[in-house]
């Protein structure tokens, strides 16, 4: 049996794994030794999983044993990312004092992107910048390496060079080379890169100067773009990507013709990077539901000759077991 | 040496730290003829080697070197040197860089004068120079009708998702903020001239042309004749890394570094444009020619020049995709002409859009000629395309000057 565990504050999700199948569960901290000793009751498991949402300067491997050193690095990591980290970092704290024998793996999400090739992760800024920790950090890093192993498992070994594209809310997208990343739409933050629900993605640095020269402070500039952007402004309500790709009117057909051509053009600059794209991997929550804006994106890329594609749902256990054992196999 | 109907035309071009101007006798597009060219260059800028102006008719041709403290003053220099040469003008164009959405080309007069002070700051490094050369020709030359043309014109016909940023709709309502793109003067001459050397019709044609100069830098998406998406913005800023400035960043980067460093904003305007880019990752040089013999010994000048591929080779996949393929590839402007070794990194690996470079062919071509650098029988042709922003201007002007608005002139 197998455990994978996730945070999303205030809870901690769960996902237990044997050869009778999956259950899943959520609990809050304070219920955690009542939901765990139900959990252990069948015996211990022989690994535990456990996702880290941000992974600061210190984990640098998308999987590591939780050997004294990643427990430093994964501590350290906490104030990036306070509330998740903080649950999932004092669960696993718990488990390894109560299953010392266990394999205890800790599965990072910013960890892939720290392989960057520097012309990808720089920015063309003065060096002492990048001492002020300014980067690209990229996004959903798990998601991403998991679809590169599947392109291989689905297409063969041939299929090296990957563009992976999450559609959700957030949607990014990663280029991969035999599993190393060559280059993210995310940015220094999640705002730069694809247009989002609620977020810009790209556009001119020079619109943040000219909004605070026209009076508006630096955290009502960082609201308007973070939050108040995206589907949001051009639908002029709160939208989500699966909400955007039913809704009507000017706005929304705006917005998605927006994301497919931020898209198309996405592929096209990581295919001049790759030379070449074997694979286009798109996860989603719900992939029948998203199959014709798949489709349309596809159609738009028919210059990306023998290139194959494939949707495929975003599940994050299933992403995390399926990396879990990959990589327990090479540790 | 003027064909009747013909007129003198006086053009100035003006860059951050040069002012290009070239005089036509021209009655019609076809038949502009230069009379008259030169530059000034080092304005405004201190250091060791001198400003000077270098001007050619003909067989003749002369250099003065003199201390050039702004663009006006230089404009002056050349205005008297065609004086002296004894040749006449009947009207003066200008490139301007930002119309702000209100106008492509237009006749200068007072009123219009508030017009363009008003657009000053949008292109911050470029509009004040300008500015300064067009004040002091409507000095010199109080008789004598002018016009601007804005260097954005060309990309009018970005449709709504290239063009539109995603932020609330008060917000570009009362800002306007969207993307412009820049160097469309280039384009236009560069797409017009690609396709009449290879005998192709612009109707169909997909081409992608990078205007890769010495200051400013982008790329363009051109299909039938018009451009469908550009790599500058709102400002000259974003898209690729440029000589000084850094083309795209995080938006949020600056927002950071002014709450968390306390950097100041106009501090920070500096720094992303004339700090950053090349200049800023090399530690030594915004000229991509001072990078390239370092190459192997300085891992600053490395990165400098990877990044510059790494992102002009995005854009080029990204609009090869956008246009659904791509029929021609343009190298322009200085860099674009001259550097052999940035268009082999840049094409390598663009074999599935078809780009096949010519190595000895890409290799020849350092000059400012026409080249075709593909190898001979590619279907997706890669060319070295001189290009000609003063004639654009000149035809712009031509045009206005058939317009029902044109002013009379003094022959």
């Amino acid at each position: 049996m197998r455990l994978f565990f996730d945070a999303e504050p205030p809870v901690v999700l769960w996902c237990e794994e044997s050869a009778a199948g999956r259950r899943c569960g959520r609990f809050r901290p304070e219920a955690a030794d009542s939901v765990l000793a139900r959990l252990l009751r069948r015996g211990g498991p022989e690994s535990l999983s456990y996702r880290l949402r941000h992974g600061g300067q210190g984990l640098r491997e998308p999987v590591s044993r939780a050997t004294p050193e990643a427990l430093a690095a994964a501590e350290a990591a906490v104030r990036y990312a306070p509330e998740s980290n903080g649950l999932i970092m004092g669960l696993l704290r718990r488990l390894l004092r109560r299953l010392p024998d266990a394999e205890h793996l800790i599965l990072c999400d910013t960890a892939l992107f720290w392989g960057l090739p520097p012309a990808a992760s720089l920015y063309a800024v003065p060096a002492e910048l990048g001492r002020r920790g300014v980067r690209r950090y990229g996004g959903d890093g798990l998601l991403h390496q998991w679809a590169a192993l599947r392109a291989a498992e689905i297409f063969g070994p041939g299929a090296r060079r990957v563009v992976s594209v999450r559609l959700a809310d957030r949607t990014n997208a990663a280029a991969l080379d035999s599993g190393r990343p060559v280059d993210t739409t995310v940015g220094f933050t999640p705002v730069e890169g694809l247009l989002s629900d609620t977020c810009c993605g790209d556009i001119d640095s020079s619109v943040v100067f000219e909004l605070q020269s026209s009076g508006l402070a630096l955290s009502e500039i960082n609201e308007l773009l973070s939050a108040r952007s995206g589907f949001r402004a051009l639908v002029g309500r709160p939208c989500g990507f699966t909400e955007l790709l039913r809704a009507t009117g000017a706005g929304a057909s705006l917005a998605r013709r927006m994301l497919r051509y931020e898209l198309v053009k996405t592929v096209g600059a990581f295919a001049a990077l790759l030379g070449g794209v074997d694979a286009l991997m798109f996860s989603t929550a719900d992939p029948a539901a998203a199959g014709p804006f798949i489709r349309a994106v596809c159609r738009g890329l028919a210059c990306l000759g023998r290139a194959r594609a494939q949707a495929q749902d975003d599940d994050i256990w299933r992403v995390m077991s399926d990396l879990s054992r990959n990589v327990a196999k090479e540790v | 040496m003027k064909k009747p109907g013909a007129v003198n035309m006086l053009v100035f071009n003006c860059g951050s730290s040069s002012l290009t101007f070239k005089a036509f006798a021209a009655g019609s597009e076809s038949d502009a003829q230069p009379i008259f060219s030169g530059k000034a260059h080092r304005v405004g800028v201190k250091g060791s080697a001198p400003s000077f102006l270098e001007y050619h008719a003909g067989e003749r041709s002369d250099r003065v070197e003199t201390p050039l403290d702004d663009h006006g003053q230089a404009a002056e220099l050349a205005v008297s040197k065609l004086a002296e040469w004894g040749l006449t003008v009947d009207i003066v164009g200008h490139r301007w860089g930002h119309g702000g959405g209100r106008f492509k080309t237009a006749w200068v007069d007072a009123g219009f004068m508030k017009t363009l002070r008003e657009l000053i700051p949008l292109m911050p490094i470029h509009h004040p120079a300008m500015f300064s050369v067009i004040r002091r020709c409507r000095r010199l030359l109080p008789q004598t009708p002018q016009f601007v043309t804005t260097d954005g014109s060309f990309h009018a016909t970005l449709p709504p998702h290239a063009y539109t940023y995603a932020l609330p709709k008060d917000v570009v309502r009362r800002c306007g903020f969207r993307k412009f793109g820049f160097h469309g003067l280039s384009y236009q001459y560069v797409v017009k001239a690609a396709c009449a050397r290879l005998g192709l019709e612009p109707k169909g044609t997909r081409i992608v042309a990078c205007h890769l100069g010495t200051g400013g830098s982008s790329v363009a998406a051109v299909k039938d004749g018009r451009s469908c998406d550009t790599s500058m913005g709102y400002t000259g800023l974003p898209g690729l890394v440029m000589s000084t400035r850094c083309g795209d960043v995080d938006p949020l980067l600056a927002t950071y570094l002014m709450g968390v460093y306390g950097e100041r904003a106009d501090d920070l305007v500096d720094l992303l444009n004339k700090r950053s880019g090349l200049l800023g990752v090399s530690g030594f040089s915004s000229d991509i020619r001072d990078l390239i013999p370092r190459l192997d010994q300085d891992p600053k000048a490395r990165l400098a020049f990877d990044m510059y591929v790494h992102r002009l080779k995005k854009y080029i996949g990204a609009y090869a995709a956008a246009l659904g393929g791509l029929d021609v590839l343009i190298f322009t402007d200085d860099i674009g002409l001259r550097n052999w070794l940035l268009r082999r990194e840049v094409c390598r690996g663009l074999d599935w859009c078809g780009v096949r470079l010519d190595a000895e062919a890409n290799q020849r071509a350092v000059g400012d000629s026409f080249a075709v650098l593909s190898r001979p029988g590619e279907r997706v042709k890669v060319l070295a395309v001189p290009t000609q922003e003063e004639l654009v201007i000149c035809w712009e002007g031509l045009r206005l000057l058939g317009g029902k608005d044109a002013p009379l002139l003094r022959r």
